[in-house]
């Protein structure tokens, strides 16, 4: 009795064999085959608003214009560059906030006190425009790396401590109890209950904070910066080169959108116990 | 014999939120036999979750002393498990990971918890459905996954909280039967809390009947019959007319 294996175990798995099928048409994500289409249409409607000659080039530039300044970027390199240089503020950004995020949020979770005293001026922090002093952020950090870092950091620290606030504190009661039952140490309880119990508004927190924390660093490149893809917008408006512009643009979407894909598949591997005992 | 777990004059209060305060149990004595099978029954809010809690170690009594082994508890003890009124799964564990909860927290080795968890999914009847989500499990299913999880441990000291409360009449003597059998193969003392007269007395080796708020024990009820005991015992004149005594004890 005692030798019965899982592996054997797993075969006995009740599972029908059409419902396989199913499963796998399920797990095809359709909408992927509008894309084209979408990207077609879109692209159309701005050639001809660009070709109705309503508006100069400078205001709406054509397509084929924009995509000969990305291939040009290309060739040299400099869009790489651009785009390597806000993703990594960025993502340093959010990775300290992160940090020290979820860290603040699990004791004002835990710790009565904390909350007690130490809401209040976060939440005072968290008033302060964080685009209105990133000028002073750039006098006290310079123009260099360091600056984007701290403004992508302090735009992205407050939905994930909200959401570690909100994921620790929605840990159930029982199932604290029942780990207490079973002598669990603190650490084992943190562990093993609370960070997957948290991970669904940890994750949302996240789909939040990795947007924004571009924003973050393009509008710390806004105000002064040599490189990266928000230098690139004002860059290319210094020059009257809209063209520039729209690229500048485009790019920080894609970078947005790639993260944001990211993070939505991490998800999706991560909690996939989430789809259990759903239709 | 002496006894495994043993409650002396405990006594605990609650302070509600509004101040009031609410005597739950009032001067509870209890000791139990290594091996054996009690039920404890009792109208509703008169502190039988209250005294499984202070058993297990997990809440400390008002005044009044809880050993275990012979010496004083202070906190809960992997040799005494809990399973709960509700299943208390995580729903980010599948069957088997919810099982092998209680080993990995004992630092037991993977593969002594592999064979362990095996061993429980083959007898509470869940093999085939180790790698199921609790949200896919019926409401039976799940109880007995965390009856698996209250046993894997080899506990020597199993309290329960009307683990069937949630079931229907049917299941809940499959499962009561069910629990049975898979007692016979293991040597923990049980304390189960029911609201069912039949089933405590099907199950059980001694009844204990508490009174209304503030709980107190006011009958103690042997049970003769030997063990394997079969369904047929439900309509035996002795089960009846013990039923009749609980009943009659408890009004
Ligand atoms: N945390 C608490 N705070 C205040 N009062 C409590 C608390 N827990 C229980 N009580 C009170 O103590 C009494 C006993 O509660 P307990 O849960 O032990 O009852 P019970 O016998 O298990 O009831 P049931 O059969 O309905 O589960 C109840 O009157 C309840 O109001
Ligand atoms: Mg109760």
């Amino acid at each position: 009795m005692s030798s019965v294996t899982t592996t054997q175990a797993a075969s006995l798995s009740p599972q029908a064999p059409q419902s396989v099928w199913r499963h796998w048409l399920r797990k095809i994500e359709w909408r992927i085959f509008l894309l084209p289409l979408i990207g077609l249409l879109l692209w159309q409607g701005w050639k001809l608003l660009a070709e109705s000659g309503y508006y100069a080039d400078f205001i709406v530039p054509h397509p084929s214009t924009v995509w000969a300044r990305l291939t040009e970027r290309w060739a040299d390199g400099s869009i790489v560059t651009h785009v390597a240089t806000t993703l990594r503020e960025a993502l340093s950004g959010l990775f300290i906030a992160s940090l020290i995020a979820t860290a603040l949020g699990y004791i004002i979770a835990r710790v009565k006190i904390f909350d007690y005293l130490l809401t209040p001026y976060l939440i005072f922090l968290q008033a302060i425009p964080v685009i209105a002093v990133s000028p002073l952020i750039i006098i006290w950090f310079g123009s260099g790396l360091a600056s984007k870092v701290v403004i992508a950091a302090m735009i992205t620290w407050f939905p994930m401590m909200i959401a570690t606030i909100v994921g620790i504190r929605n840990v159930s009661p029982n199932l604290r109890e029942m780990m207490r039952a079973n002598a669990a140490t603190r650490w084992q309880i943190f562990r093993h209950l609370e960070i997957p119990s948290a991970m669904p508004e940890l994750f949302g927190g996240l789909k939040i904070a990795v947007t924004l924390s571009v924003v973050g660093a393009a509008v710390g490149e806004f105000v002064s910066a040599r490189q990266g893809l928000g230098y690139l917008v004002m860059y290319g408006r210094g020059i009257s080169d809209t063209p520039t512009v729209v690229l500048a643009v485009l790019m920080l979407t894609f970078v947005s959108l790639v993260l944001y894909s990211l993070v939505s598949v991490l998800e999706a591997s991560l909690l996939n116990w989430r789809k259990a005992g759903k239709p | 014999m002496t006894a495994i777990l043993q409650a002396d004059h405990v006594h605990h209060t609650f302070t509600a939120a509004n101040g009031q305060t609410i005597i739950a149990l009032e001067d509870v004595s209890l000791a139990l036999s290594p091996g054996t099978f009690t039920a404890l029954i009792g109208p509703s809010g008169c502190g039988k979750s209250t005294l499984l809690r202070i058993l297990a170690g997990l809440v400390k009594p008002t005044s009044g002393q809880v050993q275990f082994g012979g010496l004083p508890l202070h906190r809960p003890q992997r040799q005494i498990s809990m399973i709960f009124q509700k299943d208390n799964l995580m729903p980010w564990r599948t069957v088997y990971e919810n099982i092998e909860l209680p080993l990995q927290l004992a630092g037991v080795s993977k593969n002594e918890r592999e064979q362990r968890v095996a061993r429980l999914l083959y007898v509470t009847g869940l093999l085939g459905f180790e790698n199921q989500f609790p949200a896919e499990l019926s409401g039976g299913m799940a109880q007995r996954v965390a009856i698996a999880r209250g046993l894997v441990n080899e506990p020597d000291v199993l309290l329960m909280d009307e683990p069937f409360g949630a079931l229907d009449a049917l299941t809940r003597e499959q499962m009561g039967q069910e629990l049975l059998r898979i007692w016979s193969t293991t040597q923990a003392t049980v304390v189960m809390v029911t609201h069912s007269i039949s089933e405590a007395v099907f199950l059980a080796d001694r009844v204990l009947v508490m009174s209304p708020r503030p709980g107190h024990f006011i009958r103690e009820v042997t049970v003769p019959f030997t063990r394997p005991r079969s369904i047929e015992l439900l309509t035996d004149s002795t089960f009846t007319l013990l039923e009749a005594q609980i009943r009659a004890a408890i009004h």
